[in-house]
């Protein structure tokens, strides 16, 4: 699937797209394959500081040099982008707008095989999981992860939050739920847990700026417990 | 290095810092942004050096990350990166070319705000100036705090210069009830920030003595 993606990339007319994930496999355009570990060391380099930023959820990055750049989306074990050369080394919308075509193509093993619908509660959801297909592990890679599963929620669950919000920080409660609702880019009618969780941790912070941190702790472990 | 207070007053800008880019040291970091901007900076600025050298992509004209609603746009200015949060949708060269604007020339924009704004702005301001005294920066840092996370759309037009709460743009009208509910909101902020650190009577006579000065 991964080469795939670079062949739709090739296909719009960008030679040197690239495929990199957190197992430290590099797929590379014609353009590209010249830079794979080059592309592979980029893509450690990102991984690495994403992780010492800490639970912040960056999700695209552009590094525009004066003679080439590098555009790309980031998901939480891979980079998928293209590296742009002269004039065209800012066109980042291009490359976006090509990932978004691909997405519509594209269907990852991991999410086709995990995501129940129609929505349901955390706890069922959970038991209604299937587990994620096995995948071929390839001699010298890294061994495999296990693909957490991606939990569908019904957004029933976004009042549930609202109102513990409100027993915290009263009337300030409306406008930072839908201050953080928005700021994460959160969608009620496709609410999955992990943007559920991003969403709870924001929460906490904001409260906690209102009530300390010990209650806004509190708070938080509030609104994960209703993920169990 | 850009004039700092420049910055300030440019339409747009959420929150900022400076980073050394010698040693990585954050020197300045203002605004109403809730994520770590000095850290961003100072982390990607850092790897964008590595990737640069690596990928022979030249001098580095500026790296953009995006998260949430929000855009953060690395660059250099001298010996110092400068980290600007910026509203997703902002274009990274529209920001730089502003700032290149602002460095030029001054900038004047005329704001005209509805009396329903200029009022709470000018409620905000007083308080400031009550619970504040001579100390005023402890309470522009709440009030940023209270911008960050109450302000939401409000924040990319607001900001504080030479020592006012201000605006930076006309607000558009179409969020006026939206911006005058998110003033309303900081100032109950600020007021439950005054009580919890003077006590109650102390931080009301002050808000009296506000009502005061608006009548």
């Amino acid at each position: 699937m991964d080469q795939e993606i670079i062949k739709h990339f090739e296909d719009r007319g960008l030679s040197a797209g690239f495929l990199a994930n957190s197992r430290g496999q590099v797929f590379c355009g014609r353009d590209s394959a010249s830079m794979q570990s080059e592309i592979a060391q980029m893509a450690t380099v990102i991984f690495e500081t994403i992780g010492a930023v800490g639970d912040l959820s960056i999700d695209r990055i552009q590094i525009i040099g004066k003679s080439r750049g590098v555009v790309a989306e980031i998901n939480k074990d891979r980079i998928i982008g293209s590296i742009l050369d002269g004039d065209e080394r800012d066109s980042a919308k291009r490359v976006f707008a090509s990932l978004d075509e691909i997405k519509g193509i594209e269907v990852p093993v991991a999410s086709a095989v995990v995501e129940p619908e129609p929505a349901v509660d955390a706890a069922k959801a959970e038991a209604a999981v299937e587990e994620p297909v096995e995948q071929a592990v390839e001699e010298g890679e890294k061994p495999e992860a296990v693909t957490k599963p991606k939990i569908r929620l019904d957004a029933g669950i976004l009042e549930t939050m609202k109102s513990i919000l409100k027993d915290y920080v009263g009337d300030f409660a409306d406008r930072i739920f839908n201050n953080q609702m928005k700021a994460q880019r959160i969608k009620s009618e496709a609410l999955h847990d992990e943007d559920a969780r991003r969403l709870i941790f924001a929460l906490g912070k904001a409260a906690g700026m209102i009530i300390g941190p010990s209650k806004g702790r509190d708070m938080t472990n509030k609104l994960l417990a209703l993920l169990k | 290095m850009a004039d700092l207070e420049k910055l300030d007053k440019i339409p747009g800008i959420v929150g900022y810092a400076v980073v050394r880019a010698d040693d990585g040291a954050v020197e300045t970091v203002k605004g109403s942004s809730t994520a770590s901007v000095g850290d961003l900076t100072a982390f990607f600025s850092s790897a964008g050096e590595v990737i640069r050298d690596s990928l022979s992509l030249g001098d580095i004209e500026y790296i953009s990350l995006c998260y949430g609603n929000s855009r953060l746009v690395i660059f250099t200015r001298g010996a110092k990166y400068l980290g600007v949060e910026i509203p997703r949708d902002t274009e990274p060269a529209e920001l730089i070319k502003k700032i290149g604007a602002a460095e030029a020339v001054k900038p004047k924009i005329e704001t005209q705000l509805p009396r329903s704004i200029s009022s709470k702005l000018q409620q905000i301001n007083l308080l400031i100036d009550e619970f504040g005294g001579e100390k005023k920066d402890h309470w522009f840092d709440l009030l940023n705090q209270g911008l960050g996370i109450l302000g939401g759309d409000l924040n990319p037009y607001v900001g504080v210069m030479d020592s006012k709460f201000d605006f930076k743009d006309n607000p558009p009208a179409d969020k006026e009830d939206d911006f005058v509910q998110a003033l309303r909101s900081i100032i109950d902020f600020l007021v439950k920030k005054a009580v919890e650190e003077m006590g109650s009577s102390q931080a009301r006579a002050k808000v009296q003595a506000v009502i005061e000065k608006m009548r």
